[in-house]
């Protein structure tokens, strides 16, 4: 098994998806039992889903080191190698991120001065803005830094 | 610094004489290539330690100061014969390099003043505020089209019936002021489950875990009640009509045909007796039937399908006689009507309904 080898993410995000769908099908059962949604999670629930959380980040990292660095590191100098398309879609990432800051500003002032936002709605647009940070420092990573390998990969059982 | 390394002296091509010692750090060698003419060359550069001992580190590099000459009108290996004229071009040596036309700092400042105007956009323009309005808490959101007050105009005399109702068959578990009981039966007070009509019909009429359903009220009743549950104890979900719960039980159009609640009441009955004399003999007083012989017709999906019904009746089948010539389209009709309605909870079935089968 390689460093990056994509065995164990694969896997990980396979029972993030089966807590996850754990998780709703205990949702949907205390939903007909109490005859009302809840808005509050059990602690059941609360558990499988930080599972479930621990378990995706585990396996989103697994698979982004391999498309950073490849299943196997080969030692060498790689030199980057930037494109136009690769270009846009930075300018468009970054746009993004500039209109999803913004929008998060909004969304506090709007808090403070009109009434409460929806805190899942902020949520998602923090997690956004977070995702898109990460994915323009992945592309940075990968297309405009260059990187130098000096050991070959050793072959183990324990992955990253 | 290795305290061993007395000197290092760097010397270029074969040189006898060093271009530079260097005793002590740092070991900076500025060489001007400029002195050296084009082409390659080597760097020898030797460590002598103080016991005496020389390493040699030798290395090539290739000098490259002069602009190379470009010819035009003459190529490599060109067959050519009497007189050749062919333009040189050289280069300037040490020509100034040109400066580019734009700043890079003129980039920077205009990538930070475009992601500025549309963090700017984002963060002060109406249309974001209005998104953020949108998103205010769904617990909220519920609670602000309470106390605004939404849908269907209410109907006072259904809101006082279905009081009354609510009165008798709800209020011991739901409690007379719908705040329900924690942890056993659900609160209506403030219950946005109860927007959705549908829903809360199907509840009422199949009930749900604890819940009995209450398969006798009639479309008025459920009507009033609705009417009641979504707009009392601070409820504001609108008013609902005979027509909006027959529409919700997906028996419009037939309970038009048919005619009013009243109408429908007589036609079951008169249904109950027509099945009582031609048909309970099989299908049985209940109309449960006889595994492996005559199948049940309550709870039977294959009701839901009029056509089939009526043309079941009409032309029998397999075992089962033709009614068509012993029974009008009226009886045919009310006996449907009671099939699929009082044993089951489809609609009524029209005498036109019939008439249009035979």
């Amino acid at each position: 098994m390689y460093r990056n080898d994509t065995v164990l993410p694969f896997f990980a995000i396979l029972f993030s998806i089966a807590l996850f769908y754990a998780f709703r099908l205990d949702a949907i059962h205390l939903e007909q039992l109490a005859g009302e949604a809840k808005e509050e999670l059990t602690p059941g629930q609360i558990g499988l889903l930080a599972f479930s959380a621990v378990f995706l980040v585990y396996g989103l990292i697994g698979y982004f080191s391999t498309w950073l660095e490849g299943v196997e590191l080969r030692p060498g100098r790689h030199v980057p190698e930037p494109g136009a398309a690769v270009a846009v879609v930075s300018v468009l990432l970054a746009v993004v991120l500039a209109g999803l800051s913004g929008f998060f500003v909004r969304l506090l002032l709007h808090q403070m001065t009109v009434g409460p936002v929806s805190s899942a709605a902020q949520g998602v647009v923090f997690g956004s803005i977070m995702l898109v940070a990460a994915l323009l420092l992945a592309i940075y990573k990968k297309y405009y830094l260059g990187d130098e390998v000096l050991i070959e990969d050793e072959h183990s059982e324990v992955p990253w | 610094m290795n305290p061993q390394v007395e000197r290092i002296e760097v010397y270029v091509d074969d040189a006898t004489e060093p271009v530079q010692v260097l005793t002590q750090p740092p070991f900076k060698v500025r060489l001007d290539t400029r002195t050296l003419p084009d082409g390659e060359h080597a760097l020898r550069i030797v460590t002598v330690f103080k016991s005496g001992a020389k390493e040699e580190r030798r290395l090539t590099f290739f000098v490259d100061n002069l602009p190379d000459v470009a010819l035009e009108g003459l190529d490599e290996d060109q067959r050519v014969n009497g007189e050749v004229e062919f333009d040189v071009k050289v280069g300037e040596y040490q020509a100034p390099i040109e400066p580019g036309r734009t700043s890079p700092w003129l980039y920077v400042v205009a990538t930070v003043v475009v992601l500025f105007l549309v963090w700017l956009f984002f963060a002060v323009s109406p249309t974001s505020e209005e998104i953020a309005s949108q998103m205010a808490p769904s617990g909220g959101a519920t609670e602000e089209s309470v106390a605004q007050g939404s849908g269907a105009p209410v109907d006072q005399a259904l809101f006082d019936k279905g009081k009354d109702i609510y009165a008798q068959s709800c209020a011991a578990c739901h409690q007379a002021g719908g705040e329900g009981v924690p942890g056993a039966f659900p609160a209506l007070k403030g219950n946005k489950l109860l927007g959705d009509l549908k829903g809360t019909l199907t509840i009422i009429t199949e009930g749900k875990g604890g819940m009995p359903a209450f398969k006798d009220f009639s479309d008025e009743d459920l009507a009033a009640l609705l009417t009641y549950i979504r707009n009392d104890f601070g409820n504001s979900f609108g008013g609902v009509s005979v027509d909006d719960v027959k529409e919700a039980l997906g028996k419009g159009g037939s309970t038009a045909a048919a005619g009013g609640g009243e109408d429908l009441a007589a036609l079951i009955k008169t249904g109950e007796e027509v099945y009582a004399q031609n048909c309970a003999a099989c299908h049985q007083a209940g109309g449960e039937g006889i595994p492996g012989a005559f199948p049940a017709l309550k709870g039977n999906q294959n009701l839901k399908d009029k056509k089939l019904v009526i043309d079941r009746i009409l032309n029998g089948v397999g075992a089962m006689p033709p009614f068509g010539s012993s029974l009008d389209d009226a009886q045919v009709a009310a006996v449907a009507t009671y099939l699929r309605a009082k044993l089951n909870d489809f609609g009524p079935v029209s005498e036109s309904d019939v008439k249009a089968e035979r």
